[in-house]
């Protein structure tokens, strides 16, 4: 099976980007998803820091 | 569906040998229902009882250690957790900081590690079903191009579970590269089960397509359960569990590595490991020595309701060297949080 260089370039790009966004990304999202979604919402302070 | 088209297509059930089929499958699988065999567990846990139950393979650590983990909710699950650790800097001892969130519902689980060098991993797991999850892994570093993808698929049927991995599966090399896993265990009997797995791997597209094949087995007596498995680069794997008291379990591993040395000549080498792990109230203590000198002792042991002290020792008597770790570990949750852990149903989060 072969791909154009052009689909593999795009690919390549696509998968590098996602790679950046999850490196950055993923960990605050969860601290925002478990934000949202708990039930007493948690103070900000608490959720980030280790003391306190 | 047109109706019209649903007649043409009658003929297809309703011939004589459709049918026959049918009734062969139903009345096959009603047998298969009758013999009430178990749910054999996974491939990957077979001797789990034993390997992750009583030895201390994954518990073992060097250095100091402190872990602040804030549990914020119950139902649904959601934790930030803080780990603090100065070790000698040898393999095995940890980053100096790593920050961990957790979140799962019933349905799903998020999970991202990130240490103080920047290197994360995540996972996200998915429940589509009560018998089918979809786990997902990912492991990032900064600086580099190189990640790691892990997918796996699971499947629990009612006497069996299939599941399939791939790790780094690509198609941009002008070929399928990365490798593949899959595992099968089947129950043959209430008590004894059976299981292969099998892997296809490929680096580049220039090296040669590998593939290997292994087989295990596992019976669980009336609180004991043994387990053979053959791995495919020749090694042999013997374990045996028992539950020796209602707190007390003890178990023995042999691992046997055959491997040709020369034409016709086979060189072999061997590695026995005895373990025991002691629950106590407010503590658990496991002890394994092995035939390669080693001696490990982990004890862990809950000083109040929300701190609890490890400690972990190995020494290597013909290596002549030791490993000390010693990690204290505290949880905290709002007064509202731990209520609602009393009051709560208890939810199965899909790890």
């Amino acid at each position: 099976m072969q791909i154009s260089e052009e689909t593999k370039e795009r690919i390549t790009r696509i998968i590098d980007i996602s790679r950046v966004a999850i490196h950055y990304g993923y960990l605050p999202l969860i601290l925002y998803i478990g934000y949202t979604h708990s039930e007493p919402k948690p103070s900000i302070i608490r959720l980030l820091t280790p003391l306190a | 569906m047109d109706k019209v088209a649903e007649d043409q297509l009658n003929w297809l059930a309703q011939n004589p040998l459709a049918m026959l089929f049918n009734d062969g499958v139903s009345s096959l699988s009603a047998k298969r229902d009758a013999l009430e065999l178990p749910n054999p567990g996974t491939f990957e846990n077979v001797s789990s009882e034993l390997t992750k139950g009583v030895f201390l393979n994954n518990l073992q650590f060097t250095g100091l250690r402190a872990d602040i983990a804030k549990i914020f909710g119950i139902a649904p699950l959601f934790q930030v957790s803080h780990s603090f650790s100065m070790g000698l800097g040898g393999p095995g001892s940890l980053p100096p900081y790593t920050l961990a969130t957790l979140f799962g519902t019933s349905k799903t689980f998020f999970q991202a590690n990130l240490d103080n060098e920047g290197q994360l991993s995540a996972r996200f797991n998915y429940r589509w079903s009560p018998k089918s999850v979809t786990r997902s892994n990912v492991q990032v570093a900064p600086g580099s191009s190189q990640a790691m993808l892990q997918l796996d698929q699971d499947y629990i049927g009612k006497d069996f579970s299939a599941s399939i991995k791939a790790f780094n599966p690509s198609i941009l090399d002008g070929g399928l590269t990365g490798i593949i896993i899959g595992q099968y265990l089947q129950s043959v009997t209430k008590s004894l089960s059976i299981g292969l797995e099998a892997v296809w791997q490929r680096q580049s597209m220039v090296a040669t397509p590998e593939a290997l094949v292994s087989y295990v087995a596992r019976y669980q007596g009336s609180g004991w359960i043994g387990s053979a498995g053959l791995q495919a680069a020749g090694a042999l794997q013997l374990t045996y569990w028992r539950k020796l008291a209602e707190r007390v379990e003890a178990g023995v591993e042999s691992v046997v590595k055959i491997a040709p040395v020369g034409p016709g000549v086979f060189g072999g080498e061997g590695l026995t490991t005895i373990g025991a792990k002691y629950d106590f109230r407010q503590s658990s203590l496991r002890a394994q020595v092995d035939t390669s000198g080693k001696l490990g002792v982990h004890l862990e042991r809950r000083v109040a309701p929300m701190v609890t002290l490890t400690f972990s020792g190995e020494m290597d008597h013909f290596k002549s060297t030791a490993k000390v770790g010693l990690s204290v570990s505290i949880e905290n949750a709002s007064e509202e949080v731990m209520e609602q852990q009393q009051n709560a149903p208890s939810i199965s989060v899909p790890f």
